[in-house]
């Protein structure tokens, strides 16, 4: 009898163990272990996510509608909404968006909100606590406030959330996205903070990136000479966004003399050279296009995952008909183009985070400004915890921003940025923003002073706002709200009674241009005047002149321009860094010292035809000895175990090709004495060397697609779920700005007329479930280059798509 | 043969009216627990029962629409092929049914004693 209780309970305690593990997964510090039972079980498991969220029934039916509508799918599964109304149109909206991106919305606005922990544990809290001191949710809060002032956008973003609803409570778990099924967690409910929060959370990936640090370590070790040298105000060689003679008419430059910063260095990671990304955007008049009508063209660049940051759409009402992309997770089309109208973005690149060091008293409850005490705001926030005890976490908020770091705390890539301990941080996006109502005002918008009125709205993260009219207007505006402050705050400060933030740059005197001479306009990060401007804009990475002088060169000379002409330019991978400097590097090499390899690879360079072509090998060679150049030239000016970054690409340009006799050539760290015919020739042979332990002498895998393939990562990392190895043309170097995991995340052209006829694409694919035949399906025609019609409808009885017409009854 | 067509037949329905992956192990306990005669036996009937319900049902998904999904997820889960996956998913079905049916057996025999010359 005794044996066989003692089976019987050993069974059922083998059982119960198992049935517990494969339950509810393994959280350690490793990779977690998905709950197996519950993923791999063929009726409630991974095997349910498959290509079924592909069928388009006949018929919808929501009892949240006014009125009944009609979807037409195209063949790249873009649907075309028809409603009768607003409220049904975002309704629709938010409905469709969650059925193909549910997860990638819900991850993404708990990552910004700082609510990781609650899906991955302990690993994620000191992300958790970064994000929540940053305080996104908290701007999106104070945002959602001040747009209880527009009934309208309470109007459109309760609808939006009422769509996704729909789809969200009609969830059965066998149909939850399969990354919650990885992940052991359940969807929740939409809400209007979570559509603010998405615009905050890209508010911090366009504006994330402040110099303050490095600039201050900058400061503080080289001559003032030399600084201004090596990281010059205004860079030279670019080609303004506005351009030269466009007269703002305010001839006058920022105060800039008495800069004020911190006295001490700010210790960090080296960051070294290089931390970019970017965007194009340019519109053409009809004076220079073949049909007489503006064409508008624009790629936002960032970084490429999977599912896509993008969710095609085209959304029509009797009082709108609007094509474009939109951001998962907020309602309206973000970038496109309507019957009358086109408009892009690209990212300025100016400076809207200043940091300010605090004098706190020693249990922070109060600080010293100038000598005079002020009381810190104290709030706590709490960080839930899987499988662990919640933590509360303190926040310290003063009249100079939020204080990140209380203590030191190691850098890692998502909180380098902050220069250390008691620093506030503010932000143009802390404070209330009100871009939604920019964006939907640009849907609807008939003509220029639709376009400049939507832009008064436009409040943070800055952009580059181009625009074209079927009535022959161009126009772009460097819009943000802009503090007015002096040039001090492109250092970290301390905080005194005068430097804190007080007025704005009024619209009307910001940096913009309508119907230029020129007949174009056109924007690629690069700061947007040159020469004297009245106001500090400050920069934090504007980049390069590499694309913004290719485009205007490319433009200025075109005449009768089509769209295909400017596709071509959005896939034109020609380097004009490596036109105007490679000549004078390849001069300077001395040919008799070299050994083979370098000599086969200096042939590759002297055949090359300036283009990042994947099949090329000079790109790789140029890339290679550019980047040691730098390091050669550059390294040894500022403490490398600081926090701090290379002069650009630009400066070194200047450097080689006009100032051959620069002190900065000289490394400090050796007794000789270097110059540029020696750095050129020593970095040459690094390059060439690190190539070949690298590939071996040159052979195929030299080729720039092999050297950097590009990545198209899944969101939270998933390596099955992402596309690699990628070889597409291109370089951040060229208009066609693919890096190795960032890149145009939508191509877009537009030329205006009676009805427009667009171009498109990104690198993604309309569905965001891995198990749909639509969830990459448009990666390799992007890596190819290629645009798709896009399909502009004024009816849902097109023939193109009278097959795929749903019904949406109320 | 007809005991493992009662615990498929059984389990299948479980599965798809009531969505739970614990069926695997629950249904096969339930019935051993009313009817086993052996244990050994009992694990296999249930095993093979659970191979044919989760492997079948892979198997038929697999099959007509998980073209996408399954590659996928083979090597999310380090098992690089479909195929492999699909053969996983049948096995740790059949395991978790067969141990189900061993347990459902041994706690029968708690209660009645085993007819063991019967056949």
């Amino acid at each position: 009898m005794f044996f066989k209780w003692f089976r019987f309970i050993v069974l059922l305690l083998v059982c119960s163990a198992l049935f517990y593990v494969l339950n509810t997964g393994i959280m350690g510090s490793g990779n977690p272990i998905p709950p197996m039972g519950k993923l791999v079980n063929p009726f409630t498991g991974f095997w349910q996510n498959n290509q079924k969220t592909d069928r388009i029934p006949e018929m919808l039916s929501f009892s949240g509608l006014t009125s009944s509508a009609e979807i037409a799918w195209d063949e790249r599964r873009v649907p075309h909404v028809f409603a009768e109304n607003d409220h049904d149109l975002y309704f629709l909206q938010g409905y469709l968006t969650a059925s193909n991106r549910l997860w990638q919305m819900d991850f993404l606005t708990r990552a910004s909100s700082g609510r990781v922990s609650e899906i991955l544990g302990t690993r994620a809290i000191e992300y958790d606590r970064f994000h929540k001191r940053i305080g996104l949710e908290r701007s999106a809060q104070a945002m959602l406030d001040t747009l209880k002032n527009y009934p309208d956008q309470i109007a459109m973003l309760s609808a939006y959330r009422d769509g996704v609803n729909a789809y969200v409570n009609a969830l059965r778990p066998k149909n939850y996205p399969v990354e919650f099924k990885l992940l052991n967690y359940k969807p929740e409910e939409w809400t209007m903070l979570k559509s603010c929060v998405m615009a905050k959370a890209m508010a911090w990936d366009l504006n994330g990136q402040p110099e303050d640090a490095q600039m201050t370590n900058a400061r503080k070790a080289l001559s003032d000479s030399l600084f201004n040298v090596l990281y010059p105000f205004q860079e030279p060689y670019y080609e303004p966004i506005i351009p030269e003679g466009d007269s703002l008419a305010l001839n006058q430059a920022p105060v800039e003399s008495a800069w004020k910063t911190i006295d001490h260095f700010v210790p960090a990671k080296d960051l070294g050279p290089n931390y970019t990304k970017g965007s194009n955007n340019w519109v053409v008049s009809g004076s220079k296009t073949k049909s007489g009508m503006p064409i508008l063209a624009n790629d936002p660049h960032l970084g490429l995952n999977l599912p896509s940051i993008w969710y095609e759409i085209q959304l029509s009402t009797p009082e709108q008909n609007v094509y474009g992309v939109s951001l998962p997770g907020v309602p309206t089309v973000v970038i496109g183009f309507n019957e009358n109208v086109a408009w892009g973005l690209t990212n300025c690149q100016s400076d809207f985070i200043d940091f300010y060091e605090i004098d706190f008293a020693d249990d922070r409850t109060t600080y010293t400004v100038e000598g005079k005490s002020f009381k810190t705001e104290i709030l706590l926030d709490t960080i839930k915890v899987k499988g662990g005890p919640s933590i509360v976490d303190t926040l310290y908020q003063t009249n100079y921003g939020p204080i990140i770091f209380t203590d030191s705390v190691a850098q890692n890539s998502f909180n380098w940025m902050i220069p250390g301990p008691n620093m506030a941080m503010k932000w143009t996006a802390h404070a209330p923003t009100t871009e939604f109502l920019t964006f939907r005002a640009l849907n609807r918008a008939a003509n220029l002073d639709d376009y400049k009125a939507a832009l008064e709205h436009f409040k943070a993260p800055c952009q580059n706002i181009v625009f074209g009219s079927n009535t022959n207007d161009i126009a772009i505006w460097h819009k943000a709200n802009f503090p007015i402050r002096d040039a001090s705050a492109r250092f970290v400060q301390p905080a005194t009674l005068s430097n804190n933030w007080k007025d704005v740059i009024p619209q009307e005197e910001l940096p913009h241009s309508i119907n230029p001479s020129q007949g174009f306009l056109q924007s690629a990060n690069q700061p947007p005047v040159k020469g004297d401007y009245a106001y500090y804009l400050g920069r934090d990475g504007y980049i390069s002149y590499q694309r913004s002088n290719r485009i205007h060169e490319e433009l200025f000379y075109m005449e009768d321009i089509t769209s295909q002409d400017l596709q071509l330019l959005q896939i034109d991978s020609y380097s004009v860094l490596a036109r105007d400097i490679l000549p004078t590097m390849i001069n300077l090499v001395d040919t008799v010292a070299l050994n083979q390899d370098e000599l086969d690879a200096l042939a590759e360079l002297e055949n090359w035809n300036y283009e990042f072509n994947a099949n090329s090998k000079a790109p790789g060679v140029f890339q290679a000895w550019f980047r040691q150049l730098s390091r050669d030239t550059f390294r040894d000016e500022v403490d490398t175990l600081l926090n701090w970054q290379y002069p650009s690409t630009e400066v070194l340009l200047d450097l080689i090709v006009s100032d051959s006799l620069s002190v900065a050539f000289d490394s400090k760290f050796t007794p000789a004495i270097e110059d540029r015919t020696s750095i050129v020739n020593a970095s040459y042979k690094t390059a060439v060397q690190i190539l070949v332990e690298r590939y071996g002498s040159l052979n195929e895998s030299w080729e720039y697609g092999n050297v950097k393939p590009l990545t198209i990562g899944h969101l939270a990392g998933i390596d099955g779920f992402g596309r690699f190895g990628l070889r597409p043309n291109g370089s951040k170097r060229a208009v066609n700005a693919i890096g190795s995991d960032h890149g145009p995340s939508w191509r877009m052209v537009v030329e205006l007329g009676e009805t427009p006829s667009g171009f498109g694409i990104y690198p993604g694919g309309q569905s965001g479930h891995p198990g749909s035949a639509y969830y990459d399906a448009f990666i390799d025609d992007w890596v190819l280059g290629k645009h798709y019609e896009l399909l502009f409808l004024s009816t849902p009885q097109d023939p193109a798509v009278f097959k795929n017409t749903q019904i949406v009854l109320k | 043969m007809i005991r493992i067509g009662i615990i498929a037949v059984l389990l299948f329905l479980a599965h798809i009216f009531f969505p739970f992956w614990g069926w695997v192990m629950i249904v096969p306990t339930l019935i051993a627990s009313a009817m086993a005669k052996k244990i050994s036996s009992s694990f296999v009937q249930s095993f093979i029962a659970g191979l044919l319900v989760w492997g079948g049902s892979a198997l038929f998904l697999m099959l007509t629409k998980s073209r996408f999904i399954a590659p996928k997820m083979a090597e999310v889960l380090y098992v690089k092929s479909p195929w492999l996956l699909l053969f996983a998913t049948g096995l740790l079905g059949a395991l978790l049914a067969g141990l189900g049916g061993a347990l459902g057996a041994t706690f029968r025999f708690l209660l009645v004693k085993p007819r063991r010359y019967e056949e």
